[in-house]
């Protein structure tokens, strides 16, 4: 009688410990699939935040570009024909150097490169009135830090050297916009 | 001897016993593998799955202001063909218009002005852009032609046909990466004559 009941009793505890250890079994299961799914969950996260930032800093980039664009289309710069995102050369060299616009643009630096034809040497050649135009950089103010740069045209009255007549010759430039880190 | 005969009897039935709980055991252990198996292979396949979804997407494409600008730019640049008389140079839209009239049409050097187009813009776009294989903008393809937007009546459901004339097509390098573009369009009556480009960059 009381071994029928001991024996009872053993595997009563035997049955239990195997029910704990399924129960162990089935939690790290558990454990596991949600760390797979949070693991899974934050590659996705991290994947969408990247694209996320992407289009936020080309945003930021498409807004600095009208902002540059804005500027190449003031009277200062903008072309006798009144077309947008051309520059008038002949107004660059008057306005190189001047400090009194310095704060007037909300650009920190401003400069204006020539790219297409580029010269042979594809040395940096800075426009003065004694070289212009046979240079290929105007330099505003401020110095070239951080900038934001897009394609403007950039057109001169210029004497045909065969004929002696005059024609409005256009070519293809850059400008060159500080902006303060973070703006 | 009927003692001996017992105890062997109990061998037996206890080992059997034995064996019997043993194959219980291995045949759970078994369901387990192929549970265990069969999960792993779920996993893997949704996995498969969902990065095969993710690769497959398309590279994005943009419209980008800053190569609106260069194509904007770039028509306007002034060529070295004059078509009527020195130094009324033209620029590329120019050209462009006049190669679509007249394929034959020649500047005063007597080149002519479609090859005169294809000249410049073989050399413009690859120097100002930097298309370089290795670097960051890797190709472009850049394409011009004629867009007429036609209404064609079809049992009186107006539909609009677009037709596409070739012009010219100019292209660079292998493209991977992310594709950005933008078009600029011409005015040529009845329709448009389109520039696009396309371009490439990692």
């Amino acid at each position: 009688m009381l071994y029928a009941k001991y024996t009872k009793m053993r595997s009563i505890k035997i049955k239990d410990k195997k029910a704990q250890l399924k129960i162990q079994e089935m939690s790290f299961m558990l454990v596991a699939v949600v760390i797979l799914f949070v693991l899974a969950g934050l590659f996705f996260v991290n994947i969408k935040y990247r694209e996320l930032h992407k289009a936020a800093v080309e945003a930021e980039k498409e807004k600095a570009i009208s902002t540059v664009i804005k500027i190449a289309d003031t009277p200062e710069f903008m072309c006798s024909s009144s077309k947008s995102g051309c520059i008038d050369t002949d107004k660059l060299i008057v306005m190189q150097e001047r400090q009194a616009y310095k704060g007037f643009w909300p650009v920190t630096s401003l400069s204006v490169r020539k790219i297409y034809p580029s010269n042979d040497s594809e040395l940096e050649i800075k426009c003065t009135k004694n070289n212009y135009p046979n240079c290929n950089i105007f330099k505003i103010y401020g110095e070239e830090k951080e900038t934001i740069s897009t394609f403007v045209s950039l057109c001169r009255n210029e004497k045909d050297t065969e004929t002696g007549l005059m024609y409005e010759k256009c070519e293809l430039g850059k400008v060159l916009a500080g902006f303060e880190p973070g703006k | 001897m009927k003692n001996a005969s017992l105890e062997r009897f109990w061998l037996v039935l206890s080992q059997e016993n034995k064996m019997k709980r043993i194959g219980k055991i291995s045949k759970k252990g078994q369901h387990e593998i192929v549970g265990f198996i069969l999960i792993v292979v779920i996993v893997v396949v949704i996995g498969l799955f969902l990065l095969v979804f993710y690769l497959r997407q398309e590279p994005v494409e943009r419209q980008s202001s800053d190569i609106q600008n260069f194509l904007q730019s770039s028509m306007r640049y002034t060529t070295s063909c004059a078509i009527n008389y020195a130094p009324e140079y033209s620029s590329i839209e120019d050209l462009i218009k006049s190669c679509y009239k007249n394929e034959n049409q020649e500047c005063v050097d007597e080149r002519k002005v479609c090859e005169a187009v294809n000249e410049t813009l073989s050399e413009l776009v690859p120097e100002s852009l930097q298309v370089d294989p290795e670097g960051k903008i890797n190709a472009y393809s850049m394409f011009i032609y004629y867009e007429d937007i036609s209404e064609a009546d079809e049992e009186n459901g107006s539909k609009e046909e677009i037709q596409k004339q070739e012009i010219l097509r100019l292209s660079e390098g292998n493209c991977t990466g992310s594709k950005t573009g933008a078009e600029h369009l011409i005015a040529y009556h009845p329709g448009n004559i389109v520039a696009s480009i396309e371009i490439c960059y990692i």
